[in-house]
């Protein structure tokens, strides 16, 4: 920043500076890259450039804080000398002081801890424990810089992460608790009571008392340097969370499944591969959970990790890098250059979400969907057989949900002029995959799935005007004919969060991944919900479908799937004009069937027939 | 705000500043810029991703 005037030396606490703000610059080009979808590495450098700036922003206002509270500073008598040795670290090794600041989970620690000072996050620690996290950061920097430093640093449960490094614990510690840490001849020791913990020559190995953080690294060409993270407490999403230290047993599985999903990034998409490893520095296992297959997740203040839950194989994992990259690259986007403006009301459909979206969430979605397209578009040439037919159904799915996404996205209220410059430059992107050769059968399935996605959410989430259905029902009841308006319905939000969408999905991929064991799909845990109909209509029986989910219906008013599968039954069969139009009616506004269905059978003896009922509503809708 | 060939941004440029400069910087732009940083970390974005039994899409 040239403009700032200032005597100080550097690290020694300068008088008022006044100074003409520069604002980082985003060049056009970088930006409209991004909006491909792409990123090259100077684009990534750039990125990491402004986080920097984020970053250290984020150090100011911690250090505002502690300055504008002498509580804080009671209780950490010694934070002026950790600011002292900050500076002077970053004077001594200015590199080494600049990769410590940017290491992802820092961003979080100060994140979090502005959060909570502000009421934005709940916890019973006294706020010193938080705050306390510039002493540690402070010991990390003393000990690269070669600086000799004492200090005390904060401990939760006993454990303290030392930055860059790795974690100190200690037995017999009060729940929050603080230990005696200094540096000499560039190794820390940290002490509580009697217990002493000395930092290994290699601190990434384990001692007693000691986790160190493990570095992995991936690739000959492009190449993936990472740190494995299992124990720094910020490394989650958004709160402190224990250590769950891996076995060396698990930290070879990891290393293997890196290596692997790595060798397939490098292999498919090169230059993707080169620009995310001069982004991701740091993976970040998640426990396995009840209900996911596999879960990756990134967060915008954590800028280089990538989290995410033991996956099956290794191809699982490469989408799991390229779908969280892409989060990554635009949480950065985002820093720079507000895509949105509230639209923070949950009420758009999200083809890869089962509950209502914001606005912002919808967009990162489709960014992430871009991606993952990308990757299935270019590994369908890899893979053969069976692979090679299941990365057809996914790529003619996931494009057909990023498509889907960005047509909701643009007509929403709330996107920014940059944002729609953003998203034009993404439709423009995926509308150059529209004449890739994708074979019917695998369009066919992605199209049953997709449809019925939408339909499955609409039907869930959607309320139709209730006088409207009232109207309905009684010309129906009256055999009117006379015109009625069906308006917009009410999106209800989900904040359960319901997940309802999976067996369709995994019955398609059964399809083609092993039609012998198609029709045990039912018995399988994520397949409890389906039923004779959908069996039927993925095999392509599209009459069996038909009967299968007009009789569910007539048994069940609550099975709301069954309208749905009715709809995509009866839009399967292409030879039937008439019945294709009628599915299409159910498909686009099923709620309005459903409703309308059961107000009716709730006030006569005997429900009518779905088919005769959709038809109805066809022919009177204004 | 967008000018030609390139958007002006809303992140203060900090990034070669020493920490003692950084301290000491006095702008009304830097509390703009540090309160709209402070917004977005009040209200954390997380991604995540998912698939569920028995795929591989996210």
């Amino acid at each position: 920043m040239n403009s700032v005037e200032s005597d100080d030396a550097p690290g020694e606490s300068a008088g008022s500076i006044k100074a003409s703000a520069i604002f980082h610059i985003l060049p056009e080009a970088y930006f409209a890259q991004l909006s491909r979808g792409d990123g090259s590495p100077e684009v990534i450098k750039f990125l990491w450039t402004c986080e920097r700036s984020r970053r250290l922003l984020l150090l100011r206002a911690v250090h505002d804080d502690i300055n504008r509270d002498s509580e804080i500073v009671a209780q950490l008598p010694t934070i002026g000398e950790s600011w002292r040795v900050l500076g002077e670290a970053q004077a001594i090794a200015p590199d080494r002081f600049a990769d410590l600041i940017m290491i992802p989970q820092l961003g979080s620690s100060l994140a979090y801890t502005l959060r909570r000072s502000r009421g934005g996050a709940k916890s019973t620690a006294p706020l010193h424990i938080d705050y306390g996290l510039i002493n540690t950061l402070a010991l990390s920097a003393a000990a690269l810089a070669g600086l000799p430093f004492t200090t005390t640093v904060p401990l939760r449960d006993g454990c303290v992460m030392v930055p860059y490094f790795g974690m100190a614990r200690f037995d017999g510690c009060d729940p929050w608790d603080v230990a005696e840490a200094g540096v000499n001849d560039g190794r820390i020791s940290l002490r509580h009571g009697d217990s002493i913990v000395a930092v290994p020559a290699d601190p990434s190995t384990d001692a007693h008392g000691w986790w160190g953080l493990r570095r992995l690294s991936f690739g000959d060409g492009p190449t993936l340097m990472v740190s494995l993270d299992d124990i720094d407490p910020l490394r989650d999403l958004a709160d402190p969370v224990p250590p769950v230290r891996l076995s060396d047993v698990e930290v070879d599985r990891w290393a293997a499944l890196l290596g692997d999903a790595w060798r397939i990034l490098s292999d498919t998409q090169p230059e993707l591969a080169e620009s995310a490893g001069a982004c991701v520095t740091s993976f970040v296992p998640l426990p396995s959970a009840e209900g996911w297959d596999t879960r990756s997740a990134s967060t915008g203040d954590a800028f280089g990790a990538v989290l995410c839950s033991p996956p099956p194989d290794a191809v699982t994992l490469a989408v799991a890098l390229a779908h969280e990259f892409m989060h990554i690259k635009l949480g950065a986007l985002i820093h720079l250059l507000p895509l949105s403006q509230g639209g923070d009301t949950p009420c758009l459909y999200a083809p890869w979400r089962d509950d209502p979206r914001p606005l912002g969430g919808l967009i990162q979605g489709i960014y992430a969907f871009v991606g993952i397209a990308a990757f299935w578009r270019r590994y369908r040439d890899r893979a053969g057989g069976v692979e090679r037919n299941l990365a057809d159904f996914e790529y003619a799915y996931v494009r057909s949900q990023a498509k889907a996404g960005l047509v909701t996205a643009r007509s929403a209220t709330g996107v920014t002029l940059s944002g729609r410059q953003f998203l034009a430059g993404l439709d423009a992107a995926v509308a150059k995959w529209d004449s890739d050769q994708i074979p019917a059968d695998a369009c066919v399935l992605a199209r049953l799935v997709a449809d019925g996605h939408r339909a499955g959410w609409r039907i869930r989430h959607c309320d139709p005007d209730p006088e409207m259905v009232t109207a309905l029902a009684a010309a129906w009841t009256t055999k009117s004919l006379g015109r009625i308006r069906i308006g917009q319905s009410t999106i209800r939000q989900d904040n359960s969060m319901e997940h309802w969408s999976q067996a369709r999905l995994g019955l398609a991929r059964r399809r083609i991944v092993s039609q012998a064991r198609y029709l045990d799909a039912r018995e399988e845990a994520w397949g409890a919900a389906l039923t004779d109909g959908d069996v039927a209509l993925f095999a392509g029986d599209t009459a069996t479908a038909i009967k299968g989910f007009v009789v569910q219906i007539a048994d069940d008013r609550q099975a709301v799937d069954a309208w749905t599968g009715l709809g995509l039954a009866l839009t399967s069969d292409r030879t039937n004009v008439a019945a294709h139009a009628l599915g299409a009616a159910i498909l686009d506004r099923p709620e309005v069937m459903l409703a309308t269905y059961r107000k009716i059978a709730a006030e006569s003896e005997t429900a009518p027939s779905p088919i005769y009922l959709a038809r109805w509503v066809g022919a009177v809708q204004a | 705000m967008r000018r030609q060939g390139e958007f002006l941004t809303e992140l203060l440029d900090v990034s070669e500043l020493s920490l003692g400069d950084l301290f000491a910087l006095e702008h009304d732009d830097l509390t703009i810029t540090v309160e709209t940083v402070l917004k977005q970390v009040a209200r954390p974005r997380a991604n995540l991703g998912g698939a569920g039994p028995p795929g591989r899409a996210d």
